[in-house]
């Protein structure tokens, strides 16, 4: 009996559902128009270079070309990895203290009461301003740019982390301790599961300001990769090898959105 | 068996605390399927929570086989009115659930989900999620999750209420079908007279709040049983009895007279 009804349900659902629902990221509909707007975003920078012809925006046409003449005289790809590789150890660094550190927050009040107050305010603090601590810790070095980036995204992750293993679903709570579950077990089974959605949604946000923080810190030191290639080509006026370089950026950043999202969409697949 | 003596519950402080249970005394025999009927607010769920050891009570005694309930334990599996799924897992993934808290391997809790998948009727569901599933199928798993871990005792708490009248219906009928394979000392919470009478062997009927057991109704009709009881003369007039009894009770409710 309730074969045909659950089928029927899910039907009139797709029907009544939300207009945009047909048009999600996975459709083909939604990879259109999600390619479409990339392009009209290009098309549109192409055509005000072009007309207004002014000399901090060049032409995307321009733009690419100069990328493609840095990378040929080998100046992106090095530092590209070399920017991917701190943001590697930065990111990783943050992502394994503010989750442990949201874990003993969320199962621990003490802890929660001692290092809660912290968290939010170095949270509240614009991360750029302990560059200069950092710069007068290491020095002008590889250690100040991860560290600048781990804090980019270590306090924020942690309160989002926090928050996701802080959610309670009494009925499921009740449920699961009606079949004697332990302390590890109801962890296990149901807080990590629960917090899952929010935990992928915080590692994409989090990247993101890995991303910023990574470039910011370059910047700040003008030395290292992709953001000291940015201070060097701003410093000579260059505004298409300043576009080329950004561009390796925004690739960057969209490539590793592409990646959380697929492993979100992996595994909080039973949320629909 | 569970025998319940001079139990009382409140919640709150006990200068403006409210008492749901006074003085209640009953025993439900081994295999008896017993419902508890009472008003809205009468306590039939606190003291199905408190027979499970979800919930601590005041005063008086709860016992499981001769031995007090000091929490839950694994003679007792309790079916949920919000069926209460873990939405991650799958339908087989549920069911094995209390099996795999108590540490029984993969290939035989998975076994055992696929046994009572049949006998819940859901079988070629069992690598769906709940949100895939219609009300009454989640509820069929919740059955099959409590089922799974063979308690001797299964506590339900209005376990189709959430369900439309026809869900509810079929799902009387398959209860009956699956009590009658798979014999357990059932304890079922509704605020239905027809399906406390259509499921139970004896009903406890709650008086209003606080709680005390105003009646323990035997109930005569034989087993196996179908819901065509429904349509005899007995039982229109158990249902009436029962209506009777009610009504005095949401008479001398202000709320209720007011509402």
């Amino acid at each position: 009996m309730s074969v045909t009804t659950a089928r029927s349900d899910q039907h009139s659902l797709g029907r009544l559902g939300h207009p945009f629902r047909k048009v999600g990221r996975s459709t083909r509909g939604g990879r259109v128009v999600e390619t479409g707007s990339l392009l009209a975003g290009v098309l549109i920078w192409e055509a005000l270079g072009r007309l207004l012809q002014l000399p901090w925006l060049p032409p995307f046409s321009a733009c690419v070309g100069a990328l493609i003449e840095l990378t040929r005289e080998g100046l992106i790809l090095p530092d590209l990895l070399d920017s991917i590789v701190a943001l590697g150890q930065g990111f990783l660094g943050a992502l394994v203290v503010s989750l442990a550190l949201a874990f003993l927050m969320a199962e621990f009040e003490l802890v929660n009461l001692a290092v809660g107050p912290y968290v939010y305010a170095l949270f509240l603090l614009p991360s750029i301003a302990l560059a200069p601590v950092f710069l007068a810790l290491f020095g002008i070095d590889n250690a100040t740019r991860i560290a600048v980036i781990f804090t980019y995204c270590v306090f924020y992750m942690t309160i989002n982390f926090h928050t996701a293993f802080t959610q309670r679903n009494p009925d499921l709570v009740e449920m699961v301790s009606s079949y004697q579950a332990s302390r590890w077990q109801r962890i296990w089974f149901l807080v990590v599961p629960m917090a899952l959605p929010l935990v992928m949604a915080t590692l994409r946000v989090g990247l993101g300001r890995a991303v910023k923080g990574m470039i910011n810190g370059e910047q700040f030191i003008a030395v290292y990769g992709l953001g000291g290639l940015i201070q060097k080509f701003g410093g000579q006026f260059a505004a298409d090898k300043v576009f080329g370089v950004i561009l390796v950026i925004v690739a960057l950043a969209l490539m590793l959105d592409v990646v959380t999202r697929g492993l979100d969409r992996r595994w909080t697949r039973w949320a629909g | 068996m569970i025998q319940v003596h001079g139990l009382s519950k409140s919640f709150g402080q006990s200068a403006d605390g409210v008492q749901v249970l006074r003085d209640v005394d009953f025993e439900v025999r081994d295999d008896e399927f017993v419902s508890i009927l009472g008003p809205s607010g009468c306590g039939k769920t606190t003291l199905l929570r408190i027979i499970a050891g979800l919930v601590d009570h005041d005063t008086g005694s709860v016992r499981v086989e001769g031995r007090e309930v000091s929490g839950p334990g694994p003679d007792r599996a309790v079916v949920f009115q919000q069926f209460s799924l873990l939405p991650w897992m799958t339908v087989s993934e549920n069911i094995g659930f209390g099996l795999r808290l108590r540490g029984v391997a993969r290939s035989e809790w998975s076994r055992r989900a696929h046994e009572l998948t049949q006998l819940v009727g859901l079988r070629g569901f069992e690598g769906h999620y709940p949100r895939q599933l219609s009300g009454g199928m989640q509820q069929r798993v919740g059955l099959a999750r409590a089922l799974a871990v063979d308690p001797a005792i299964l506590l339900m708490d209005e376990p189709f209420a959430a369900l439309d009248e026809q869900t509810r219906f079929l799902m009387q009928e398959e209860l009956l079908r699956i009590w009658q394979e798979a014999r357990k000392t059932v304890v079922f919470v509704t605020h239905s007279m027809e399906e406390a009478l259509i499921l139970s062997d004896r009903i406890l009927l709650l008086s209003g709040r606080p709680g005390r057991v105003k009646e323990y109704l035997d109930v005569p009709f034989g087993r196996p049983r179908s819901r065509s009881i429904a349509a005899s003369a007995e039982f229109q007039r158990l249902r009436e009895h029962l209506w009777e009894q009610l009504r005095q009770d949401q008479a001398d409710e202000p709320e209720a007279v007011a509402s």
